[in-house]
């Protein structure tokens, strides 16, 4: 017997639709309509129409509409940050599995509203994430063998090599602030534009759901209280919006397991590839050293273009293991590898983290 | 007249100085000090050396005269009170970090040498690590633009004490120097987690500068596990073991195996410090750069054990 399909609707489509792809691409889903609320500004009506266009489905300004009309069993939420939750909420109100985009939300409760609109309508929750990277998942089969015993103390580095507008430069003459949605909106052109919206993000919330994913699926445990340090180092939209580009948190989770995560937007000429993304596990028997990038071959040749990565990832399938677990967890009325607790424990150690940076002391997770 | 060297301790570490001394033009291992006759006579022939006693305090009787510098290594524990000992007889140092378990013991030796203007180098082979001297390089020819954040592993097998302050106030000074020397300065923030075996240190420098450095003594036998990162402003330098490593297959999973930096870091550690000695200058890595190093390890046990954070103020660490 064939699996059924669900048919789901694009809930916002502003960022780069890796997520909405993703899903298109996978067996069981169905693209069927691309919704908004009306009273958006034009350039989110904008994408939302492109994307609708590229795969040939209806463009409503009209999200319960769109969910009433269209029969869709599944809502994929890719809009600005600080819209995530409300959109998410709503389609859990609506009886929908939601699959969502990160950062789950700029405020943990924000978060709080979506746990408990999923638990309390029974439908499925997926936060993406990279869990399914293959590096990750054989590091988690190495942990599971209990072949370095027990985790102890997991590190994380997740840099991205890429650049986000003009370098900081305290030597310059003052100019006017950059404008954060204004420069998410112009790096919409080279895909990362991941912290499009209204309101300001640093990497922590940018990018910071990904290394504590994978630190939360080899430990299964909660952090309880981080140490951290943020910077504006590299960028001076950063600067300008008071936002990190780079942070290093010191972690104290459940069943007193240890840890540090580093984080940056590092710029373009600091590694080769996209970044150095890189997991270290200390157990009591051994130890792991992974680098998320494996497997990965190099290209090089003469006339090489310099925004070509030398480097290049292969085998990744995370992006048919993410859709392809979410319509297990539905089939099976199971839960999914990143539910909506889950996505609220990361967003409340990444504003305890912010929180600390700032403080200068440790800060308990709430 | 080559500088003349006494190791202190010899008979474990000889192995390494052997290694080394046909590399070292302008200077020369004359007396080996070790407290069992037969270590001390097998260390002295394998180094060249025609002296030997059973303590310093012998060979200061026997031959005061004979040497100029006394080598201290890290395998030897009482290692403040012999750099005492040998700054009082006019002696130049060359001891393993920490050079004393405590900043007050460390002062008292700088002070001790200040006082008889001899050379006091305090220093583990990881500021002279040919990878690390790259980094170095790389940072000071402005390659990488402003330091931002310092990320270090060390790994090893457990050998004596091992809490969590114990490793703090030991083998992760050597980290902690390396971080004060790459960014320029003390930092301004302590704050230090652990547990039996592990320990890790996250400090915060001016202008927004972080390092976090872990040391596991936990890792079964077999090698053990350095890597370290420095993301600058404009650029990054990665000197990391994961990259530098072979295989080896033997049935089941593969094994990886450390390719190492053979001598070159114990040569140019007793290079710089013999040509310091003829200099008269202040060596690399000098005493009063290991003192600032074991104060920040202070501080952090300090936070190990309050779980609070430490601040710089004035020229001490405080709880925030």
């Amino acid at each position: 017997m064939n699996s059924p399909k669900f048919r789901f609707a694009s809930l916002s489509v502003v960022k780069h639709a890796y997520l909405n792809v993703a899903m298109a691409a996978h067996p069981r889903f169905d693209p069927v309509v691309v919704a908004d609320d009306a009273d958006q500004p034009d350039w989110v009506h904008e994408r939302n129409q492109e994307f609708a266009d590229e795969y040939n489905i209806p463009y409503v300004r009209d999200v319960e509409r769109a969910i009433a009309d269209y029969d869709v069993q599944v809502a994929v939420v890719n809009s600005e940050a600080e819209r995530h939750c409300d959109l998410s909420v709503r389609a859990a109100d609506a009886g929908l599995h939601v699959v969502q985009d990160k950062p789950m939300s700029n405020r943990v409760s924000e978060c709080d509203r979506v746990v408990e609109a999923v638990e309390r309508n029974n439908v499925k929750f997926l936060l993406w994430n990279r869990n399914r990277l293959p590096a990750l998942i054989q590091a988690k089969r190495v942990v599971e063998s209990g072949k370095i015993g027990e985790p102890y103390a997991v590190h994380a580095d997740f840099y991205f090599a890429k650049d986000a507008g003009p370098r900081k430069d305290a030597n310059q003459p003052k100019k006017p602030p950059i404008n954060w949605l204004e420069r998410q909106k112009e790096a919409h052109a080279d895909g990362s534009d991941g912290g499009v919206g209204v309101d300001p993000m640093g990497e922590l919330k940018i990018e910071g759901i990904y290394p504590l994913a994978y630190i939360r699926m080899l430990t299964g445990a909660n952090v309880r209280q981080v140490f951290a340090r943020t910077t504006a180092h590299f960028h001076q939209a950063c600067v300008d919006n008071d936002i990190e580009d780079l942070a290093t948190v010191t972690l104290e989770m459940d069943k007193g397991i240890l840890g540090t995560l580093c984080i940056g937007r590092i710029g373009a000429a600091s590694h080769p590839d996209i970044g150095e993304i890189k997991i270290h596990v200390l157990g009591s028997e051994g130890a792991l050293v992974i680098s998320e990038a494996r497997p990965e071959i190099s290209v090089y040749y003469r006339g090489q273009s310099a925004a070509e990565y030398p480097h290049q990832r292969i085998a990744d399938d995370n992006n048919f293991q993410l859709p392809e677990d979410f319509a297990r967890a539905i089939d099976t009325d199971g839960d999914t590898m990143l539910n909506a607790r889950a996505g609220r424990a990361i967003c409340a150690t990444v504003q305890a983290a912010i929180d600390s940076g700032r403080s200068g002391t440790a800060v308990a997770v709430p | 007249m080559a500088t003349r060297l006494a190791l202190i301790g010899g008979g474990e570490n000889a192995a390494s100085y052997t290694t080394v001394t046909p590399r070292l033009p302008n200077a020369a291992f004359v007396a080996v000090v070790d407290p069992q006759p037969d270590r001390a006579q097998a260390a002295a022939d394998s180094l060249g050396a025609s002296i030997t006693a059973n303590s310093l305090e012998k060979l200061l009787e026997r031959g005061a005269d004979a040497f100029d510098v006394v080598i201290i290594p890290e395998s030897n524990h009482a290692r403040s009170s012999l750099a005492l000992q040998a700054a009082e007889a006019g002696k130049h140092v060359l001891t393993a970090s920490p050079l004393a378990p405590s900043v007050e013991d460390a002062e008292r030796v700088v002070e001790a040498c200040r006082s008889a203007d001899v050379r006091l180098m305090a220093s583990s082979s990881l500021r002279f690590m040919p990878s690390h001297q790259a980094v170095k390089n790389a940072l000071a020819d402005g390659k990488l633009g402003e330091p931002g954040l310092l990320r270090m592993h060390r790994w090893s097998q457990p050998s004596g004490p091992n809490s969590a302050n114990d490793i703090v106030l030991g083998g992760a000074v050597a980290g902690i120097d390396l971080a004060i020397w790459l960014f320029g300065g003390s930092p301004t923030e302590v704050y230090a987690v652990g547990r039996s075996g592990y320990a890790q240190v996250h400090l915060g420098f001016p202008d927004g500068g972080m390092a976090l450095i872990d040391e596991a003594r936990t890792l079964p036998s077999g090698d053990g596990y350095l890597s370290l990162s420095l993301i600058g402003s404009s650029g990054a330098a990665y000197a990391d073991d994961h990259h530098n490593r072979n295989l080896v297959f033997q049935g089941g999973d593969p094994s990886a195996i450390d390719t190492g930096q053979g001598a070159a870091a114990l040569t140019a550690q007793l290079e710089e410090f013999v040509s310091a000695v003829e200099e008269g200058r202040e060596p690399a890595a000098s005493g009063a750069e290991n003192c600032t190093a074991i104060q920040v390890a202070e501080a952090a046990v300090t936070s190990l054990q309050s779980q609070q954070t430490l601040r710089l103020n004035g020229g001490s660490y405080e709880l925030a």
